[in-house]
Order: structure tokens, then sequence, then C-alpha cells
């Protein structure tokens, strides 16, 4: 493992490799600064940059962006009550109630040393259990790889929302997406209508962007929000209190975590719910839970950890299996495609000192998050206070031209368009949005691990069963589904 | 906007049926059982059983004051003038991108929606501005994305 590191060192330390981390790092602060603007469309916008650039720094750009919007969600929900990110909304009270006691400074570094810790103990879950996992990984077969794909799209339709039934119409909303276009198996069009736009399928960067970005810019200018009004920060005392708090809750933050990375690396669970699970732990365990909700510091820091914890742990089936644990991985998945690179076991063996780079960049992106935290808490007061009218508009220039640049093509603005009204409705409906791009990412494996297991065994479906990993992820995948369905009968029976 | 299940289900349960309709049209490859048919068959079908279910959910729940609520932003002018001015700005840019260039469909999307919002003229044609020259710098400059010009193309020469 250190030879790798040491090989991967090298391709990190590249001026232009630094430098885009640099910027997507400010880019990040700046998106999940902003109320209303998440980790995933920040995410979503940068996609079209990293096109142009070479893998490592494409991939690089993404994972900084995420971790850094993530940790910055937390600042406008310390100071205004208003999360940055959906993944902060968890401690934000507390944050908000500390922050009104004035101390907006203390709940700043809590969740600083929180995200930071947590960014660390997640990166090092991932760094001990992907190359292990992807040893076992060379052994599986076309079923051991259906399975893991159908199992990892079930959780995340039945995780993602509170209607299972919403949250499993917009998965095969994204598996239909995923069949348009030419056919690997035949070679024949599907859904193509005769257009050749849609040859090559419908752009997922560009569903992505519309998904995201069109719903949250039309929310942003159409739902009232108070004028903010918030203190200065002083940075010596932010400085101590950073130094003091990472001492005395380090058993929550280290808790929250390995929680985080766990929660994480399930498929379908980002860190919005990481963040909830480990603030119930923490209230749970704690010998103070009267003051969750009012301004308590436990909370902060351990569902702080949490969140960055679950960025890097979503990345274990990434890396390993090809299969996305949130929709930020989708992304990675999706740019690591589009770059070369095969997601899955192999790329262990194959691009190992790729990976490992991928490694170091995750420590350096959570490790920058302390510097940056402190100038950010500084500079909170101005960038809180750009208008709507102004950033609204910037938002919606960026997200045309990036869904433009995607395949210098203006078919996939007018998909960007068509992704966002109907993401638009379906989010107010609360069918989740997610599931489709796990479904647009994930529905070709599924779909070739299916057809190819189908044309090996001549259709005997009992030879999905016949080997034991496969047996197992397909009893796990079956148990997912039906569990759900038999307790909505029962409860009705009841 | 909120519209009850019912709507969606039916929604679905139509759009199933077309794709279980349409895969059957799809070439088999010789000598296999399976082949492009197969996926898009099994997703409208799952379309289709989830779309019954939504409609059976709607009917469960249904009252008449529910059945459809519209968006609370739509008792605002300004409001609607500024989601159309989105939607119909990014139309305009899906149509005219390539012959106008992207300079002038950022001026086209921004300038008037940043006017709606409550902007000062002067700001708004500022802010426009920078955008413009940020995306040119960002995507073009530093990227070497070939983002059209169209009607600027002449200033670049």
């Amino acid at each position: 493992m250190s030879a790798h590191f040491a090989a991967a060192l090298p391709l990190v330390l590249d001026p232009a490799v630094l430098g885009v981390v640099a910027l997507a790092a400010l880019l990040g602060i700046l998106v999940g600064a902003m109320p209303g603007l998440t980790a995933v469309m920040g995410v979503a916008l940068l996609v079209p940059f990293t096109f142009h650039l070479d893998p490592l720094p494409a991939v690089a750009a993404v994972v900084t962006l995420a971790a850094t919007a993530i940790f910055a969600g937390d600042i406008p929900g310390i100071l205004l009550r208003i999360p940055g990110t959906p993944a902060s909304a968890a401690y934000a009270e507390d944050g908000h109630q500390m922050a009104m006691r004035g101390e907006p400074h203390v709940a700043l570094s809590l969740s600083m040393a929180g995200a930071c810790a947590g960014g660390i103990i997640g990166v090092t879950v991932l760094v001990m259990a992907a190359p292990a996992l992807a040893r076992a990984a060379l052994q599986f077969s076309s079923f051991e790889y259906f399975w893991l794909a159908l199992l990892g799209l079930c959780c995340a339709a039945l995780v993602s929302s509170s209607s299972a039934r919403k949250g499993a119409t917009a998965l095969c909303l994204g598996l239909l997406l995923s069949t348009v276009g030419l056919d690997e198996t035949a070679g024949s069009a599907r859904f193509t209508f005769g257009s050749t736009n849609l040859i090559g399928g419908v752009n997922f960067i560009a569903v992505l962007i519309g998904l995201f970005a069109l719903p949250a810019i039309i929310r942003g200018f159409t739902q009232h929000t108070p004028a903010p009004r918030f203190p200065d920060i002083p940075f010596r005392a932010l400085a101590l209190q950073l130094r003091k708090n990472t001492t005395k809750l380090k058993i929550n933050m280290a808790r929250g975590g390995l929680l985080g990375a766990a929660v994480g690396a399930l498929p379908g669970a980002g860190a919005d719910i990481a963040a909830w699970i480990a603030y119930a732990v923490s209230r749970k365990l704690s010998k103070t839970p009267e003051k969750f909700g009012a301004g308590g510091a436990e909370g902060i820091a351990e569902a702080g950890a949490a969140n960055n914890g679950a960025l890097s742990g979503a990345y274990v089936p990434a890396l390993v299996f090809g299969v996305p644990g949130d929709s930020i991985t989708a992304v990675v998945i999706g740019v690591l495609y589009l770059k070369g690179l095969q997601p899955g076991p192999t790329i262990f063996l194959n691009q190992a000192d790729m990976v490992y780079a991928i490694f170091i960049i995750f420590f350096l992106a959570n490790l920058a998050l302390l510097p940056l935290g402190l100038i950010i808490a500084r500079l909170a007061r101005r960038l809180l206070m750009i208008p709507r009218a102004f950033l609204a508009p910037v938002v919606l220039a960026f997200a045309s031209v990036g869904a433009y640049a995607i395949n210098n093509s203006a078919f996939d603005i007018g998909v960007m368009l068509v992704a966002g009204m109907v993401g638009y409705v379906l989010e107010e409906n609360r069918f989740p949005l997610a599931p489709i791009i796990l479904g647009m990412v994930l529905g070709g494996m599924v779909e070739f691990n299916f057809v190819t297991s189908m044309i090996k065994v001549d259709g005997d479906l009992t030879a999905f069963f016949s080997r034991p990993i496969a047996a197992a992820l397909g009893v796990a995948t079956i148990a997912a589904i039906s569990i759900p369905a038999i307790r909505l009968v029962l409860s009705r029976r009841g | 906007m909120r519209l009850n299940d019912f709507f969606f289900g039916i929604a679905f349960l139509a759009l199933g049926s077309g794709v279980v309709v349409e895969a059957r049209e799809f070439p088999a490859v010789p000598g296999q059982l399976y082949g492009a048919a197969v996926f898009p068959t099994l997703v409208g079908a799952a379309l289709v059983f989830f779309g019954l279910s939504l409609c059976v959910s709607g009917v469960r729940d249904f009252r008449w004051s529910s059945t459809f609520l519209p968006p609370p932003w739509v008792k605002f002018p300004r409001q609607i003038t500024a989601v159309l001015l989105t939607l119909g700005g990014l139309l305009f840019c899906a149509l005219f991108a390539e012959r106008l260039g992207f300079m002038a469909c950022i001026f086209v999307l921004t300038f008037p929606l940043q006017l709606c919002l409550g902007a000062r003229p002067a700001h708004a044609l500022a802010v426009s501005a920078g955008t413009a020259a940020a995306i040119e710098a960002g995507f073009v400059w530093l990227l070497g994305a070939p983002l059209p010009r169209g009607v600027v193309e002449s200033l670049f020469r």
C-alpha cells in the first residue's frame, strides 16, 4: 500500500492538479454556503468543466467540491438557520441556537472540526476497505454484478424517500432513460424516434443539471426567506475554539466519522441520512440529551463528522464495484468512464496509482477544510449577502452552458430544460430525484449483466443463485424488496 | 404544485404501456432468446405496476380539496414572470445558442430575469457582462471548449 501511495504522490503534487483542487475547494465553499445550492448541484455544474481536464484533476475537482460544499452548508445553517445543503439540516437548529447565544464561533469551530475529522476517518476507512473488497470482487461474474447493481438500485429507491412506491417509480424512470439509444448487445436503436441526437442515449449530465439545478433556481426566487442578519466572527476566537473542541469532543467526532463512513457505503444512503442517524445516536448516548435541539455541542460535532465521513464511505462501492452510493458518486462513476477509467475491482490492478492519488486528494480536501473554514467564516457575512436577483440568473447561465459543453449540442440544453421541469413537478410531489440518476448510471450495468447471464444459462433463472456470493446477494436483494412490502401489508391489516 | 397520486399513476401507467408496446418492435438477436427488448419490457412492466399502485393510493387518499394545489408563487405576477423568463430563456438558448452564440444568449437569459427579480438595470448589465466574460474565460480560453460565439465572432478576430 505504501508503495502505491509513494507512486501516486507525484501525480497529486502536479501544480495543475493542486490548482484544480484549490479552485474546486473555493467553488465548493461558495456553493455550500449559498442556501438552496446543494453539493450535488455544484458537482453537476462542475462536470462540464471536468470534460476538458485530465482524469486525475477531473476526479479531484469533484471530490474536493463535494467535501467543501458539504462542510460549507453548515455556515448558513448556523448563522441564518437555513441549511446550505440537506446534509446540514440535522443540526442546523443547534448551531443557530448557539449563534443566537452569541457563540457563532463555537458552532462554526465544531462544524469545522467535525467535518475535518469525519472526512479523515471516512477516507481512512475507504483506504483500508476498498483494496481488500476489490481483491474479493475479482472473483465476481455477471451474476454477482447483476445482483449487486440491483441491490444498490433497490436500496437507493427504498432509502431515499419516505414513499418506497415513489422511489421505485423514480428509479424505473431512470432505468427507462438508460435504455434510450443504441443497445449494447444487439446494436439496435431504442426509443430514439428517428432523432440522431438520441442515438448515443440521453446525456445523464444534462439530466442531472436539469433535475438538481433548475428546481433549486426556481425555488430560490419563489420562496420568501428573511433578510440575513448575522454577527461578525472573530478569527482568533474561532481558531481557539477549534483547538478546544477537537480535544473535548474527539469521541463524538470519531463515532460520527465511523458511522458516516458505514452509512455512506450503503447504496442510496448519502450524507444527509448519515447526519440524521449520527445525530440520533449522539443524543441517545449523551449524558445531556436535553441540550439537543437547544444549542448543544455534541450533535453538531457528531453529525457534522458523519456528513463528511459518509461522503468518503460512498466511494467504497463506487470504486470497488462501480455501484454508486449516492448522486455524487454516480457522477464520479460517469466521469471515470468518460476518462477511460473503468470503476470496479480491476481499477486497483490496472490503475492503482490513479486510485491512490484519488485517496490522497481525499485527505488533502478534508485537511483543507480547516484553513478554508477559518477564512470563509470571516467572509461569510459578505458571501451570504449576495442578492438572489444576481445569483439565480448566474447559476442558470452556467447550467445552460454546462449542459451544452458536454457534447457541444444545443439539444442537451433542451434535455436539461425538460428534465428540470419534470424534476420540479416530481419533487413538489415528493418523488425523490436521486434514484433517477442512479437508474441512469446503473441501468446499463444491470441490463448488460442480466442479458449476458440469461444468454449464458439459456434463460435458467436458478443459475442466478448457483454461486455462493450471487445467492447471498440475490437473497439480500429479494429481502430488500419484499420486507418493506410485507411490512406495508401487515400495517394495513393491523 | 401538488397533484393527487392518481394522476401520476395514470401518467406512469400510460408510459409503461407505451414502453412495452414499443419494445415489441425491437429486433431480436439471431439465434438468441434475449435481446434488445428484454430489459425495456421489464422496466415498462415495472412502470405499469407502480403506476397502478399510485392510482390505487391516489384513489384511497382522494380529497377534492387536494386534487390539484397550484404552487404558492402563482399568486405573485413577478414570480410567474421570473419562472417564465427562466424556462423561456433556456428554450431560447436551446433554439438559438448555435446561431447567435452564447454571449448573446447569456444576456437574453440573465438580463431580463435580473430586472424581474428587482435588480437595477446598470447592475444587471454588469452581472450579465461579467457572467458572459467568465464563461468565455473559463470554458473557451482555459478549457478549450468550442462554445459558439455567433453574432460576436467578429470581435474575437
